[in-house]
């Protein structure tokens, strides 16, 4: 196992290295998706395997897709020029420097660092009961530190708010009619299953890893694969229904913490006999939002719309 | 026993995984890499199903299993990308 650490380090190291140092933009982009392989790999290895899922997920699985779409739009010949590695002039010599010298103090500062009694995370383990659900991580996102979590939301549709103002929307048409009918039938073939697989995950992160950022990253693949075989695609009407379920998971969140004051006297604290299910709602309308912000994320439109055939 | 038999195909794998990374760095043709990342993909499912037993973590199956519905989702994105051939 040492060995396998060794060698997964150094594939880490290596590809890292290829992403920032690629040719031309695919190259790098290739290198970044089979980093996250690894990475979540490192994280497997790390004891931390809700970090592999979310890796899997959101890091190799939607961004690399995210990226690939990026880089089909880009005109052709756009960043591709060559660059010379690695002294290509004093600026970069200095910045290689300073983040050699950066790594060192860090490397020390681990080294001296002393690890004292986890506290906040005993304490967290030991009030799990009280947490509804049975899996420690998702009882801190989504009890012990919800107000975290809620400002995460807040946070993704910033980005998603920001996104549409700056992005030029793909036009109707803007994909490429599909030449073949082989990819609409694979969509179609291929839907249920993720979605199944999405719920699961969402589901399964009350007792073991998952959850609904997991979960979301899949069941927002599912969105985006509809997106890119043709069947669903964006539209520049806004959408009024589809914007309530942008804003579901946060408001939800926030009106189960308020409405809950007068029963338990804190924002955000949730009586014992209603935590679970509480739990499970919350979950599940984070998962819809975080899947549609992440989806659209991608169309880069206000509105969706079914590509009638 | 079984320890060393998960051990060992674990490091044949990531070995692969390796020896797969010449054709992402290599290429030559966009179509070689994209393979190449479908190909790491798979090692890498490989991967977390036998650490799933050699770790005692059902969980990373899960893992595994979001791996193998993205991977066809990256080949989807690749394929109605190659209307300017790179």
């Amino acid at each position: 196992m040492t060995l396998l650490d060794g060698l997964l380090a150094l594939l880490l190291l290596l590809l890292a290295g290829r992403c920032v140092t690629a040719a031309s933009l695919l190259q790098a982009i290739v290198a970044f998706i089979v980093l996250g392989l690894l990475l979540a790999l490192s994280w497997v290895r790390l004891e931390a395997p809700d970090l592999a899922l979310a890796e899997a997920a959101i890091g190799a699985g939607l961004l690399g897709v995210l990226l690939l779409g990026t880089w089909r739009r880009l005109p052709a010949g756009s960043g591709e020029q060559e660059t010379p590695w690695p002294w290509q002039g004093s600026a970069q010599a200095i910045a290689a420097l300073g983040c050699v010298a950066l790594a060192v103090v860090l490397a020390l500062a681990l080294h001296e660092t002393t690890l004292g009694p986890a506290a906040a995370g005993t304490a967290a383990l030991a009030q799990l009961e009280a947490a509804g659900v049975d899996q420690p991580v998702t009882a801190v996102l989504l009890n012990f530190r919800a107000y975290d979590t809620l400002l995460e939301m807040g946070v993704l549709l910033m980005t998603l708010i920001g996104t549409l103002m700056l992005r030029r929307p793909l036009q109707d048409g803007a994909l490429a009619a599909p030449a073949t009918p082989l990819p609409q039938s694979l969509a179609r073939l291929f839907l249920p299953p993720i979605l199944l697989s999405g719920l699961y995950l969402v589901w399964a992160g009350a007792y073991s890893p998952g959850g609904a950022f997991q979960g979301g990253a899949v069941l927002a693949g599912a969105g985006v694969m509809l997106a890119l075989t043709g069947l669903l695609r964006g539209s520049t009407r806004d959408d009024l229904p589809l914007r309530c379920l942008l804003v579901l998971g946060a408001a939800l969140f926030t009106l189960s913490g308020v409405l809950l004051i007068p029963l338990t006297g804190h924002f955000m604290a949730y009586p014992d006999d209603l935590v679970t299910p509480l739990m499970v709602l919350i979950e599940f309308s984070l998962a819809i939002s975080i899947a549609l912000s992440l989806m659209m994320l991608f169309t880069g439109t206000p509105g969706l719309c079914r590509t009638r055939p | 026993m079984i320890v060393l038999v998960l051990d060992v195909a674990c490091l044949v794998l990531i070995l692969l995984l390796g020896l797969g990374l010449i054709r992402v760095i290599a290429g030559p043709a966009a179509a070689d890499r994209i393979l190449a990342i479908q190909l790491s993909g798979t090692t890498t499912v490989g991967l977390l199903l036998l650490l799933a037993i050699r770790l005692e973590q059902p969980a990373l199956i899960h893992a595994a299993l979001v791996f193998v519905l993205f991977a066809a989702l990256l080949a989807l994105g690749f394929v109605y990308g190659t209307e300017h051939e790179r």
